[in-house]
């Protein structure tokens, strides 16, 4: 390790005196014709440190670019001067290597790495071993004739939340590097979207891919940055990856729709954004209903609650609330807990098949203030009216004898088989305890 | 001859359904609805015992007039309730063929309550009526009686009936009654039905019930099925409660079997709302093998919002 301390004056440098030398050097910049290049030179006592020229060399591998410098100086004014030493290294004032030039006046130095900049110093060395301190450094910066590869463009990529994304053709290329011999690499700027590890690189030679798997469920839009280097130099493109959430028409599964029994005046069901709106005719009594059902499957014990937003009735009567159903038949059994257009809350059940009606009235239901809930638990059903969505007041319990595998959903009725009923539910949730004692399933 | 054929039941269930609707292994079982007779043409209704028309007129009236119809059905429950057995064919008798909403109520709770005390005397006068509303709501309150005392009775009784809309009809809530307990013998009973979006829905509807008790079975059963609307219709039904018992086979099922479409996401999704609660990893990893499209965009939704439910974060 060779280390040098220079005093630094205003743009000069003043050399420590070294025997008989008292040395002042300066450096000036020029051009010199024929070269081309960077001249520097340094005076040392009258001497002219040059660096006289450099030339291109061929360096390992393929890359192509300037690997040496050759440097002069005038010779010492002073007398007994045997040797000169260049100092050199990547740092300024750190110097790693030195070559010795002899009595010359100048020395090429190999190795060098194209397009670094190496720091130079020089000492003299008289005829008694004696060396002086560094002249003033000089830096350079060796040139490269190598040109960065090139790598194609990418357009911006809009997928679906879910929804894999196809190997993305891209091609690399460099005048001077092999397309095999170049390294692609990738990142992301959102790894919560898309982590650099769900960015899998393929292809080979100049054809190249490079596939994106944002992360299951998640949203947003990322920045993906390809880079593309040779041996000395990178090149890099960058496009936007942006995941969105899907609208799905019609029902969002496991959610169906369906009349039950005849009705005169068809309903209907929507889904959106977390309000359910379920057009209903017909009734629910007797021993045959005929509603609109908002309905998914359910086994085993499970429950429904839901809070009743609002009711618009253009029929005489009916009801709306939760119900659990064995089967879509119209003499089905069932429990339903639910609140009438009067605005009363009223437990029904069916507990045989095709026949009565059961039902018993709770109280005013003031909407939309309204929640109302049946929880299967074996062959008990009970339902449960809420005015907050917290506390839930027991209405009744009842045995009614069902299938394991039923259904679970929301249930309109008009009281009339020509005009329809238009309610609105919100905070909809169904719980199945064969998918989890406590897990409810959000919709 | 009632225990011979429930034996019979338990033997194969119906593994043929095909798009005509005939099922060889449900004729093994002895249930074939057999050479049809005609209809008779009587609209006489038996007369058992003698009843006051007054008060069953009486009755009515109060019905219909009543705004409150909960409450006029609790009226009427009460009446037939009180009624005495002897009373039910003489209140039948007074109804006639009246066709309001309270004689329709009155009807079926009498035949009801009828068929359940004596089903072979309900079942008589209700197939003696003639074709209508009336006659098909005797025959399936008949029916359904029959399948929850006497199911193989029920079943020869229905199938020495000649077959009409009305008579499928009460065969349908047979084949539905006697799936909620014994979901094989429904398949089998509704196999035999004439092909309808209904019966489909009755077959469906027992396999799933099977499969809640024996769900590698029934997904072999629906496999089999050689209509292809049918059997996806038959297939998404099991698939769902069979993912209680078998996550792995339903799952594969679902996106082996199932086509792309309403169905499959329902299934997909509800397999995940099973399958994901109890084996997070297992699900997930499925729902990354599941093809591009609606349906895996779904299930991936769902494993989301099972996951902040469980506290897991998004």
């Amino acid at each position: 390790m060779f280390e040098r301390r220079l005093v630094h004056a205003a743009g000069q440098f003043e050399l420590p005196t070294l025997g008989g030398f008292g040395r002042r050097i300066f450096f000036r910049k020029a051009r010199v014709g024929g070269w081309g290049i960077l001249r520097a030179w340094a005076v040392l006592r009258g001497w002219v440190f040059v660096l006289l020229g450099v030339a291109g060399f061929m360096m390992a591998g393929s890359a192509r670019g300037q690997s040496s410098v050759t440097l002069g100086w005038n010779p010492s004014t002073g007398s007994g001067i045997t040797n000169y030493h260049v100092y050199y290294g990547g740092v300024s004032h750190t110097y790693t290597n030195v070559v010795s030039a002899g009595a010359a006046t100048n020395v090429t130095i190999t190795g060098l790495k194209s397009g670094a900049t190496y720091y130079f110093a020089a000492t003299a060395i008289d005829y008694l071993g004696l060396e002086s301190v560094d002249s003033a450094e000089i830096s350079y910066t060796l040139g490269s004739s190598n040109t960065a590869p090139v790598i194609s463009g990418i357009a911006s990529q809009t997928v679906n939340v879910g929804t894999a994304i196809a190997p993305i053709a891209f091609t690399v290329s460099d005048a001077q590097t092999a397309a095999s011999n170049l390294t692609v690499t990738a990142s992301s700027s959102n790894s919560g979207l898309l982590p650099n590890g769900n960015i899998i690189l393929g292809g080979s030679g100049t054809n190249r891919t490079v596939t994106l798997s944002p992360v299951a469920g998640q949203t947003g839009v990322a920045t993906v940055t390809l880079t593309v280097c040779d041996p000395t130099l990178c090149a890099s493109t960058n496009f936007l990856l942006t995941v969105n959430a899907v609208i799905v028409p019609g029902l969002p599964p496991p959610w169906q729709t369906a009349n039950i029994g005849t009705v005169g005046v068809p309903g209907s069901a929507t889904i959106a954004n977390g309000l359910f709106t379920v057009q209903g005719a017909g009734n629910v009594s007797g021993s045959a209903d005929n509603f609109r059902f908002l309905y998914q499957t359910l086994t085993g014990d499970g429950e429904i609650r839901e809070r009743i937003e609002s009711i618009r009735n253009g029929g005489s009567g009916g009801i709306v609330g939760a119900m659990i159903r064995e089967n879509l038949t119209s003499g089905g059994r069932y429990a339903l807990m639910g609140v009438t257009p009067a605005g009363a809350f009223r437990w029904q059940r069916r507990s045989s098949t095709g026949n009565g009606t059961s039902s018993t009235k709770s109280g005013s239901a003031i909407l939309p203030n309204a929640w109302t809930r049946v929880v299967r638990s074996g062959n008990t059903f009970s339902g449960y009216k809420s005015s907050d969505g917290v506390n839930w007041t027991l209405v009744s319990s009842s045995t009614i004898g069902m299938a394991t595998n039923i259904y679970v959903g929301l249930a309109v009725a008009s009281g009339s088989t020509s005009n329809l009923n238009t309610s609105v539910f919100t905070n909809v949730a169904v719980f199945d305890t064969f998918a989890s004692t406590n897990v409810m399933i959000l919709q | 001859m009632a225990v011979a054929v429930l034996q019979l039941w338990h033997g194969p269930v119906a593994r043929n359904v095909d798009g005509t609707g005939a099922a060889r292994v449900a004729k093994r079982s002895g249930y074939s609805l057999g050479p049809r007779r005609p209809r008779s043409d009587s609209s006489e209704l038996p007369v058992a015992a003698s009843a006051d028309s007054t008060l069953v007129d009486a009755l009515l009236h109060e019905l219909e007039r009543n705004p409150d119809q909960e409450e006029a059905y609790e009226r009427l429950q009460g009446f037939v309730g009180g009624l005495r057995d002897t009373e039910l064919a003489g209140v039948l008798d007074a109804l006639g063929a009246r066709t309001t909403w309270a004689a329709g109520e009155l009807r079926r709770a009498v035949v009801r309550r009828w068929a359940e005390k004596e089903p072979q005397a309900a079942a008589a006068w209700a197939s003696g009526l003639p074709g209508g509303a009336a006659h098909r709501d005797a025959l399936e309150q008949v029916a359904v009686a029959w399948a929850g005392s006497e199911p193989a009775s029920g079943w020869a009784w229905l199938t020495s009936l000649p077959m009409g809309p009305d008579e499928e009809s009460a065969a349908l809530q047979f084949a539905y009654e006697v799936s909620r307990t014994s979901p094989t013998e429904g398949l089998a009973i509704a196999a035999e039905l004439g092909p309808s979006p209904e019966r489909d829905e009755c077959l469906a509807y027992a396999a799933s019930q099977w499969a809640g008790a024996d769900a590698d079975s029934a997904l072999a059963w629906a496999r089999d099925v050689a209509d292809p609307g049918l059997r996806q219709q038959v297939l998404a039904g099991v698939s769902v409660p069979a993912a209680a018992q078998n996550p792995v086979g339903a799952a594969t099922l679902a996106a082996a079997l199932l086509e792309p479409g309403a169905q499959q996401q329902r299934a997909v999704v509800s397999i995940v709302q099973r399958w994901a609660p109890h084996s997070p990893a297992e699900a997930a990893a499925w729902v990354r093998m599941f093809p591009d499209g609606p349906a895996r965009v779904a299930a991936v939704e769902e494993l989301v919002g099972i996951r902040a439910a469980q506290g897991g974060g998004e």
